[in-house]
C-alpha cells in the first residue's frame, strides 16, 4: 500500500519575484523519483486552500527534495509561506516522468516550467546537452543548470537578461548540433511551438504538460489532456498517463 | 476491545460497514486501491456509466472554491460494455459491494443500461438523475418529481437489481423528489449529488470552468446535504445513503444520526486518500466510547 508522507521543510528561499525554492526532507519510502514526476502537496493545514497542489520535482538529493513554486493563488501562496520545520503532507511521486534517450539532446524550459528540467539535466546520461531557458523578465535557476550543463542560453521577453524575445527563437540556432531529442516544459503556447518545430525537423519531443488537478492519482478525471488515438482523439489523465507526453501524441487547443 | 457490529442492512442490500466511496470520485477503484484496502469499504459506487463511451467536457474541468471544489467532468467513461469486460472483474475480487452508477439521455437509455447490468456481478444500480454536467438527461430528470417517478418506475421494470436513486439537491423540495422515487419503487435513495455552482477568473473575466458551470462538492456543501438527508429520512421509509462533504468520522456520524443507513465519501478522498479507513476507525471508536454494540443503534437516532 502507498502512504502519504510528512516531509519537514528544511529551507524556503525566494529566488525571483513570486518564485520560491522549497527544500524538504526526503522520506526513505520514496526510492525512485524520475525527472518530470510530480508530488501532490497539501499546502495549508489551516484551510487556506482546499485541494492539494501538484508540484513537479526540481531536484532529488539523497536526503532532500527541492521544489520550485510560483505563488499564483491561495494554495501556492500558503505553500511558499510555510516555515522551516513545518511538516508538509505529500503524496507521490506521481505520474510518468521523462524517458531519457539519445546522445545529443536539447532541453527547453519556459518560466516555472524550467524547474522539472533541472533534475533531467542532472541525471540524463547524454553526451551533449544544451539548455534553452525563457523568462518574462527576471531569470532563475540559470546557475543551477550551469552546474550540470556547459551550454545554457537564456531569453527574456523584455531583454533584461540574455537574448530579447521568446525562448523558441533560440531553437533554430541550436539545430547546429543536430539534437536527437527535445525535452520541454513551459506555457502551452511554447509547447505547441516546440511540437510543431520537432515535427518540421523530424526530432521527437517530450512535453511536460500542466493541467488543473484534484485527486492527482487518476480517479477524478478533471485533468484531461487531449491526445491522438488512431484516427480519433481521446482524453487521457495528465496526472496518470502524463504529465510527460510524446509531442506527437498531444492535441493542443487551436485557440492558443 | 469490545466487538462492535459495523454491518448495516439497506433492506435488500447488506454492507459489511456503512462506509462507501461516492461515484465519480473513486474511478473504478484501481487508483485508490493502491492507498486503501478496498476490502475494508462497505461499497464502491463506480464512475458514472453511459451506454456508449463518453469523452466528457473540455478542460478546465475543476475550480477550487472555499472549502470545496467545482467539477465539470461531464461523465467521461468507457461505456457500460468496457466496464463489464475490463473493470468489473477487477472490482469483483474484493469483498465489497459494487454499485454501478448509471446515466442516460432518455428513459430508454437508462432502461437499456440497467438491463445490460442485470446479469452481471454488480450488487446494485445507482440511478444518476442528478448529474449537472451534461446537456441532456442528468439533472433534468432529477428536478421534476413526475420525471423522477417515471424514470425510476421504468428502470425498476427492467432490472431485478437493488435500485438506488441518486437525488439532486438542485430542486424545489427534496421531499417531493424523494417521495416520487419511493413511489417509483426505488429500494434506496442516495443524496446529495453536487450543487450547481460557478467561479470566475476576474483577470480574464471568464468562467474558470470551460463549460461555465459545474458541480460543487466538498465540506462547503455538508450542512445542506445533512439537512436534506434529515428531511428525506423524515419523509420516506426506504433507506438512505448520505453523502455531501463528508470528510471525517464526525461528519459521517452526523449523517447516520440524521437518518442515513450508510454514507459515501467523495471529494475528501482527493485531499486524503486514507480518509475512508480513518472514518471507519473513528465511527468504531465513537460507538465504543458511547457504549453501543452496533452501528445500527445510532441510525436516525437524532434527539430533539
Amino acid at each position: 500500500m502507498k502512504t502519504s508522507s510528512l516531509c519537514k521543510v528544511l529551507n524556503t528561499e525566494r529566488i525571483a519575484e513570486d518564485i520560491y525554492k522549497i527544500s524538504v526532507t526526503r522520506p526513505v519510502e520514496w526510492k525512485e523519483i524520475k525527472a518530470g514526476q510530480f508530488f501532490h502537496i497539501k499546502c495549508s493545514e489551516e484551510g487556506k486552500s482546499y485541494l492539494r497542489r501538484p508540484i513537479s520535482i526540481c531536484e532529488v538529493e539523497a536526503n532532500q527534495l527541492r521544489f520550485i513554486v510560483r505563488k499564483s493563488g491561495k494554495g501556492t501562496e500558503a505553500l511558499c509561506n510555510r516555515k522551516v520545520g513545518d511538516d508538509l503532507d505529500i503524496i507521490g511521486p506521481l505520474g510518468n516522468g521523462f524517458t531519457p534517450t539519445g546522445e545529443k539532446i536539447l532541453l527547453v524550459g519556459g518560466g516555472i516550467g524550467t524547474a522539472p528540467l533541472v533534475e533531467l539535466c542532472k541525471t540524463i546520461k547524454a553526451r551533449e546537452v544544451k539548455v534553452l531557458l525563457g523568462f518574462r523578465t527576471e531569470p532563475y535557476l540559470v546557475e543551477t543548470f550551469k552546474k550540470y550543463c556547459s551550454t545554457v542560453e537564456v531569453a527574456t521577453e523584455d531583454g533584461s537578461f540574455g537574448v530579447k524575445g521568446y525562448v523558441t527563437a533560440l531553437m533554430e540556432a541550436a539545430m547546429e548540433n543536430s539534437p536527437e531529442m527535445i525535452y520541454a516544459c513551459g506555457p502551452e503556447v511554447m509547447l505547441k511551438q516546440i511540437q510543431q518545430f520537432g515535427k518540421e525537423k523530424g526530432i521527437p519531443t517530450q512535453l511536460a504538460m500542466e493541467e488543473r488537478m484534484a485527486c492527482g492519482v487518476g480517479a477524478c478525471l478533471v485533468c484531461s489532456c487531449k491526445v491522438k488515438a488512431g484516427d480519433d482523439w481521446d482524453y487521457v489523465r495528465t496526472c496518470k498517463e502524463g504529465p510527460v507526453f510524446w509531442g506527437e501524441e498531444v492535441i493542443f487547443d487551436e485557440n492558443n | 476491545m469490545k466487538t462492535i457490529d459495523m454491518a448495516v442492512d439497506l433492506k435488500g442490500l447488506t454492507l459489511e460497514n456503512p462506509i462507501m466511496a461516492a461515484s465519480g470520485t473513486f474511478g473504478f477503484g484501481r487508483e485508490y486501491g493502491e492507498y486503501v484496502d478496498l476490502n475494508t469499504l462497505g461499497g464502491i459506487m463506480v464512475k458514472g456509466l453511459t451506454l456508449e463511451e463518453r469523452k466528457g467536457n473540455p478542460v478546465p474541468r475543476v475550480a477550487e472554491t472555499p472549502m470545496g471544489m467545482l467539477n465539470s467532468v461531464g461523465l467521461q467513461n468507457p461505456g457500460v460494455e468496457a466496464f463489464i469486460q475490463e473493470e468489473l472483474p477487477y472490482l469483483s475480487q474484493f469483498n465489497t459491494r459494487v454499485i454501478a452508477n448509471i446515466n442516460g439521455n432518455t428513459i430508454e437509455e437508462y432502461c437499456r443500461i440497467a438491463e445490460r447490468l442485470s446479469d452481471t456481478g454488480v450488487d446494485a444500480l445507482e440511478l444518476n438523475i442528478s448529474c449537472p454536467n451534461v446537456k441532456e438527461g442528468g439533472v433534468a430528470f432529477g428536478r421534476d418529481p413526475e420525471m423522477v417517478y417515471k424514470v425510476t418506475k421504468s428502470v425498476r421494470e427492467h432490472t431485478n437489481k437493488y435500485l438506488i436513486v441518486k437525488l439532486s439537491p438542485n430542486v424545489r423540495d427534496i421531499r417531493e423528489v424523494a417521495r416520487a422515487a419511493e413511489e417509483g419503487r426505488a429500494d434506496c435513495l442516495s443524496l446529495i449529488n453536487t450543487l450547481i455552482g460557478m467561479a470566475i477568473d476576474i483577470e480574464q473575466q471568464k468562467p474558470i470552468l470551460a463549460r461555465g458551470i459545474g458541480g460543487l462538492s466538498g465540506p462547503v456543501v455538508k450542512p445542506v446535504a445533512l439537512r436534506m438527508v434529515y428531511e428525506t429520512a423524515q419523509t420516506v421509509s426506504i433507506p438512505i445513503i448520505g453523502m455531501g462533504g463528508i470528510s471525517n468520522p464526525n461528519d459521517a456520524i452526523e449523517f447516520l444520526l440524521a437518518g442515513a443507513s450508510a454514507i459515501a465519501v467523495g471529494t475528501a478522498n482527493f485531499i486524503n486518500p486514507f480518509v475512508t479507513a480513518e472514518i471507519y476507525e473513528g465511527i468504531r471508536a465513537y460507538l465504543e466510547r458511547k457504549g453501543y454494540t452496533s452501528v445500527k443503534d445510532i441510525i436516525g437516532k437524532l434527539k430533539f
